[in-house]
This record gives structure tokens, sequence and C-alpha cells, in this order.
């Protein structure tokens, strides 16, 4: 100590004559030994990785080196794996053997669909990550084996799921437009194939971008339709599509598909609703006429009581044996009056109940004609039911 | 009372052979270090010295691949060292062979600091600042005297700044050397006779040092005796001179590379940064003002120095202040020096001084000098020197 503080180059010389902390010969033990630990918390890694790795010298496809996780998967021992081709253990999906350098000249890293001989379950379907390199002068294909028997079992449940979807989105009679938040197309039903055909008179192309549709039928002359797309919210519109002198009537709801935060979808649900347009336009015809009806028959009920009632009256002052013969037939007669009275009563309910469901119709009494083309044409076919 | 040192003191050697066609081991060598392919590092004269084909067919031999590297100059640069360390790289070798003098040694130490620890190799100056060893290093030295080979010294120079700055660590004693006289013969007069003067200063300083011990003072001792024996006028043109002189800074190193040098070597460096001279000819310069001031210091080592000189301290009663003047006068009629140039002889100017003292300064070599000095001790030394 006492010569640390009074000599300068204390510790210097220290070093120079080999004596300081980290002053020691030429070894490569303490960095070997430090490679080496870090070369077995590697291999640790990979034994333990759900993935079977093969390490195969090319171009012979000799098994050089594997981990802990190809004997467990694969059910075999070391040595009857260790200096085996590996072609006796991979298998393209045609199911021959895989060749390395069939691999090698399609690159140096190819990713494919293989299976890989198991001694518990036969084959087992892998997907397999074949990357080649050069370590000294030797060439070594290092193969990742991914056990991919759930993923092919779940793409199956998709493919299924997804195919019942399709089924089920086919066979709803309105059209089903799914767009990005761009307004292009995404998917399409059946359904709305037919309306684009219908309205536009034009094959559908691939990718429909929703604003040209709408262009093309004229609904976006309509601000409705600009508010809707625009809004991130729920919402429906109805709209008319004027094709010569036909008219259709389109009931458009939009759905948002909303991920994380975003809105990056919509489905539009297009309905065809002329028919119902027409009918309910019709309903209230047939409402207004059986208004006129009541109106008429209450009056006539009246009209029939009144003069029964002055019949009845004098008869009874005239001749009160004549009224008492008579008046049976006065009371039927008022029974049925009074029948009719609640009949009317009752067809009011029926009324009121029309009036107040089908009372809106966005078609005007000169449009009702043009609907029914439309409907004779697109809707009904041959079977012409409706006469405007 | 046994006059011991017995202070706490460590000593490193490397391997090495010794004797005629010691350097045809490099071959062999190489193999038992599992080189694939090794970077052989050597200078433009070395390359044309037909001695070396020996050290590559023993490579070829062995089966061993080997690139060339022979852009070394005399005091190499930092420059030189980074180009050596991305061929290295760059062509795949996994060690090194060098043959050559202490400049293609140094050279080769910093190319192998580089390979295994990256960044620049100015990152390195100083004492125990690398972290993994370098790859094998085997040396075949062509000159008896820098004890490169045996070292764990490295003298790589900045010529932007015109410094020779040194690379200290035990890690850095090559993990073979292969001592052949053969190659001796080849060199030119001198580079033959500046070598062996650096051997012998090395012998002095490392003798005299304060962190010498029992061992390095078998070495330092043994190896002034066999340099005054062996050297003479074209001693590397006889082989037993030679090989004498070759014995002689094998000795030379072993102490020095353990016991630590001096203000000789301190003064040495910085001249040889400011003016590029021969660095066993700057030690020269220097060496009687040092041991004039080390002398009190150590005076029982020097007078044993000045009796292997022949120099009779015991008889004629030499005072102790003229033994340097004693011990210079022989060391030039050994060595065939006529004279001893002033500084100003040299190229150095009274204003260079101040840098050259504060150079001197911060080399390492003076913590192990047995006389601590100031500045202004080192400044009149310079200033006497002029």
């Amino acid at each position: 100590m006492k010569d640390a503080e009074n000599d300068p180059y204390y510790e210097l010389r220290k070093k120079l004559l080999g004596l300081g902390d980290s002053s020691f010969r030429k070894t490569y033990y303490p960095v070997l030994r430090h490679k080496q630990m870090e070369l077995e918390r590697f291999r640790i890694i990979l034994d333990h990785i759900n993935d079977i790795v093969f390490l195969i010298s090319y171009p012979d496809g000799i098994i050089v080196d594997y981990n802990l996780r190809a004997i467990e998967k694969l059910g075999l021992k070391p040595h009857e794996v260790i200096s085996r081709e590996i072609s006796a253990f991979l298998f393209d999906d045609l199911g021959k053997p895989v060749s390395l350098k069939a691999m090698k000249d399609k690159g140096e890293r190819i990713l494919i669909r293989a299976e890989i001989a198991c001694r518990s379950c036969g084959k087992m379907p892998v997907e397999a990550d074949l990357s080649f390199t050069k370590y000294g002068d030797e060439i070594y294909c290092a193969i990742v084996c991914r056990d991919i028997t759930e993923r092919i079992q779940m793409e199956r449940l998709i493919l299924d799921s997804e195919s019942q979807y399709r089924t089920t989105i086919e066979a709803i009679t309105d059209g089903i437009l799914v767009i990005n938040s761009s307004g292009r197309s995404i998917i399409y039903n059946e359904a709305f194939r037919d309306m684009y055909i219908r309205f536009t008179g034009e094959e559908i192309p691939e990718k429909i971008d929703v604003s040209d549709f709408f262009k093309q039928t004229g609904l976006s002359e309509s601000g409705d339709i600009h508010a809707l797309m625009d809004s991130m919210d729920s919402g429906e519109i109805i709209g008319k599509v004027l094709l010569d002198d036909k008219m259709a009537v389109i009931e458009i709801k939009k759905i948002p598909i909303i991920h994380e935060f975003r809105h990056e979808q919509s489905v539009l649900i297009i309905r065809d609703i002329t028919l119902n347009s027409v009918l309910d336009e019709l309903r209230k015809d047939v409402l207004y006429q059986l208004n006129r009806n009541m109106e008429q028959f209450a009056i006539l009920n009246d009209e029939i009581r009144n003069p029964l009632q002055a019949l009845s009256g004098t008869v009874e002052l005239k001749n009160p044996a004549l009224a008492g013969e008579i008046q049976p037939f006065i009371n039927e007669i008022n029974m049925i009056v009074r029948r009719l009275d609640i009949g009317w009563l009752e067809s009011e309910k029926v009324r009121s109940m029309i009036k107040r469901h089908y009372g809106v119709s966005v078609l005007e009494k000169d449009e009702i004609r043009d609907a029914v083309h439309y409907i004779r044409e697109f809707r009904l076919g041959d079977e012409n039911t409706i006469n405007p | 009372m046994t006059g011991y040192n017995r202070a706490l003191r460590k000593f490193v050697s490397p391997e090495f052979i010794t004797g005629d066609g010691a350097r045809e081991f490099a071959g062999r060598y190489s193999l038992n270090f599992n080189l694939k392919k090794v970077l052989f590092v050597t200078d433009p004269n070395i390359e044309k010295c037909s001695w070396l084909s020996h050290v590559i067919d023993s490579i070829t031999d062995n089966g061993v691949e080997y690139e060339v590297f022979s852009s070394v100059t005399e005091n190499p640069s930092v420059d030189e060292v980074m180009e050596g360390a991305d061929v290295f790289s760059t062509t795949g070798c996994d060690g090194i062979i060098a043959a050559g003098g202490g400049s293609v040694l140094d050279c080769a130490k910093g190319i192998g600091i580089v390979a295994e620890n990256g960044g620049h190799i100015s990152g390195y100056i100083g004492l125990d600042l690398i972290k993994n060893p370098m790859p094998p290093l085997i040396c075949v030295p062509s000159t008896a005297g820098s004890s490169a080979d045996v070292s764990q010294y490295a003298v790589i120079s900045d010529r932007s700044r015109r410094t020779k700055r040194l690379i200290v660590s035990k890690s850095l004693v090559p993990d073979v050397s292969l001592l052949d006289p053969v190659p001796l013969s080849t060199l030119p007069r001198e580079v033959a006779v500046n070598s062996a003067m650096d051997a012998l200063i090395h012998a002095i300083e490392g003798y005299c040092s304060n962190g010498s011990s029992p061992v390095t003072d078998t070495f330092g001792l043994n190896s002034v005796e066999m340099i005054i024996r062996n050297m003479s006028p074209g001693y590397w043109k006889d082989p037993e001179r030679s090989f004498g002189i070759m014995i002689a800074s094998l000795y030379a190193g072993l102490c020095f590379s353990n016991a630590g040098l001096g203000l000789i070597h301190s003064m040495s460096h910085a001249l040889g940064g400011l003016t590029g001279m021969n660095h066993g000819y700057s030690s020269f310069l220097v060496a009687r003002e040092v041991l004039e001031f080390n002398m009190d210091a150590h005076l029982v080592k020097y007078r044993t120095i000045a009796l292997k000189f022949g120099i009779d301290c015991k008889e004629k009663r030499y005072e102790n202040s003229e033994l340097p003047g004693l011990i210079n006068e022989k060391i030039m009629d050994i060595f065939g020096y006529e004279e001893r140039p002033g500084l100003a002889d040299v190229g150095i100017l009274e204003d260079d001084v101040p840098e050259l003292v504060q150079r001197t300064m911060e080399d390492p070599c003076i913590a192990t000098n047995p006389r601590l000095p100031v500045a202004e001790d080192i400044k009149k030394m310079y200033l006497d020197l002029l």
C-alpha cells in the first residue's frame, strides 16, 4: 500500500511485470470455455424447441447432427438416425424421398410441405425449411421440420367453415357486398352479381369500386348514399334505380366492421324491395277503398234502421195487432243490421292496423306503373298477378 | 542474507526451438494447431530470401494453405496492421506465421489482436487491453535483437503523428518461436549490427530494471556475456557467432519481457517515432547518458556489467561516474562504431526537446527504470545529447 501511495508508476509496473488483474499468458481455455458454454446453451435451445432439426452433409445427404426433439418425435434411437440418409426419413408431398440436389437447384433456402417418417404415427406432415450453407470446405443443409398436423386440421376446419359461410351467403337472396375502406370490393354473393348485371347491363368485374356501381345505377344522385358511405356507423337508405321505363326500389344496409378501433371493411346488404313497395301501395289503395265502403256501409245501416224505426212506430199506433205480427220481422232485420255494425267495428280495427303498419311507401302514385313493369320483368317472370 | 530479490515476479515464455533448420517446423506447428490457412506475414526483402522457401514448403507439405501479406515496412504503422487484419479476415485465415525482423513480428501481433478482437489497433495501445487471445502465432525471427518472438511487447507507429506506441500484454507472447540462425546470414550489415545492439540494450535494461528477478537476472547477464563474446564484424556470416548472438537475443528477450525495460527504451521510442531511425541505433545514442543517470540506483549491477565488458572495476578502482563512459567505449569497440553522433546530427532540434520529453514521460518502459526520472532530468539528458 505504501508503494502504491508514493510511486506514480506502481500500477503500471504491476501490469508490466504481469501482476495486473488481467495479466496472464496467452491461453485459449477461458475463451474456449466461454464459447463452449454459449454453444451448450444454444444446444439446449435446439434440443427443446418443438421443431425437428437435422444437419445434413451435402451432396451425400447424410445426417451428421440432429436435435433431441428429432429422435423424440420420430420415436427413434440416436444410432437409427445418425449417419443415415435424410431421404430415408423425409418425403415430398407426393410421397417420394426428398432429393437434396433437386432442392438446392431451386435455391439456397427452400420451404416445402413434406412428410417425415415417424415410428408411432407413420408419416407426420411437416413444413420443412431447407437452408444450404457452407462451413469450411463443406456444404451443409440445415433442415428444420415443423409438425403441421394440427395446422392441417385447422385448415380443414377453416375451409369447411368458410365453405359453410359461403354457401349461406350465396343462399341469401339479398345482395351481399363486402368492401374495404377505399370502397373496393372484397367479396360478393351471387345475388349481388345478378343485381349488378341487371342494374348496369355489364358483366361484373373481378374488383368493383362501389362508388362506380352507385354512379352507374343512379343511386349516387341521392345525397343519402354518400352520407351512408362516409359514416362509420351502421345505417340504411332506400333508393330507386331507373331502367328505361322500369323502376326498382333498393334498400341498402351498411354494417361497418371495426377492427382494433379502425374501420377497415363494411358489409353492404342490398335488398330489392320493389315488390314490397308496390304491395304497400296497393294495400294503401285497398285501405282507401275499404274506408270508403265502410263509410257507405255506416250510412246504409242508418238508412235501413231509421225507416224501420219509423215503420214500427206507425204500425203500432195505427194497428197494434198488426204491429205484434210484424215485430219479430223488424227485430230480425235489426239483429242483421246490428251484426253488420259489429262486423264494421272489427273491420275498423283491421284497417287501423293496416294503416299503422303499411301506411308509408316510397313510391309515388305515378311511379307504381314503372315499378310493376320492373316486377313483371325481373321479379315475377311470367306469373304476373299484379295489375297496376 | 542471500541478497536475492524476493519481490513478487512472474516469468512467461513461449515454446521455442533453437538450431539449424528450426524454421522448417513452421508447417508442423501449423498442423498441430489444426490451422487450415495461415497468414504469412513478412516484408519485401525477406520475400526474396531463399531460406524462406523452406518455411513455405513446410507449410504446404503439411497440407496447410497460406496467404502472403508482405506490405510490412520498418517501424510498422497502424495502417499496415489494419490492412493485414483485413487480409486475414477476408481470406479466411485462422493462424499467423511471421517471418522477419522485429517490425514484421510486431505487425503480426497487431494483426492477430485486431483479427480476434475487432476494432482498430489504436484502441489496444496500452497495457492489458486485449480481451481475447490472438490466433496462433508462429514466429521465425530473421534478426537477433528485437526478441519480439518471445516478448510481451508490440511497437506500432502512427506515422501521421510521428509516434511509436506500445501494446503490452502477456497474451502477446507468441505461441512458438523457431530460432534458426540461417536467416541471419542474409542480413545487411547495418541491420545485423543494430539488431545486436538492440539485444544488448534489452539485456542491460532488463537486468538493471526495478522489476528484475533472480530468473531474469540470469538471462540478462548471460545475454550480455554472450553478446560480448560473439559480437564481431560480420558475425552474421559466421554460423557459430550468429547462433551465439541469436541465443543471447533470446535470453535478453526472456529477461526484458518479464523484468521490463527502462529509460533508454522510453527515449529511444520517442526518438524513433519522431525521426523513424533504427531502434537499436537510437538506443545506442542515448545509452551512455541514461547509464550515468541510473548508475547510483543499482551500482552493483552496473559494476557487474562493466566487469562483463572487461572493465576491471576492482583493480583499477574506476570511479563510478567513469563506468558509463567506459562501457560506452567498449560497446563502440565491439560493435565497430567509430563515433556516437549527437542528436542534432540525426536531425533533432532543440525545439523538439519538449515534445521528446513529454513522449518519454508517457512511455510505459519508464516505470521499470531503476531510478524514476522527472521531466527536468529527461530534458537535461536530451539537451546534453544534442
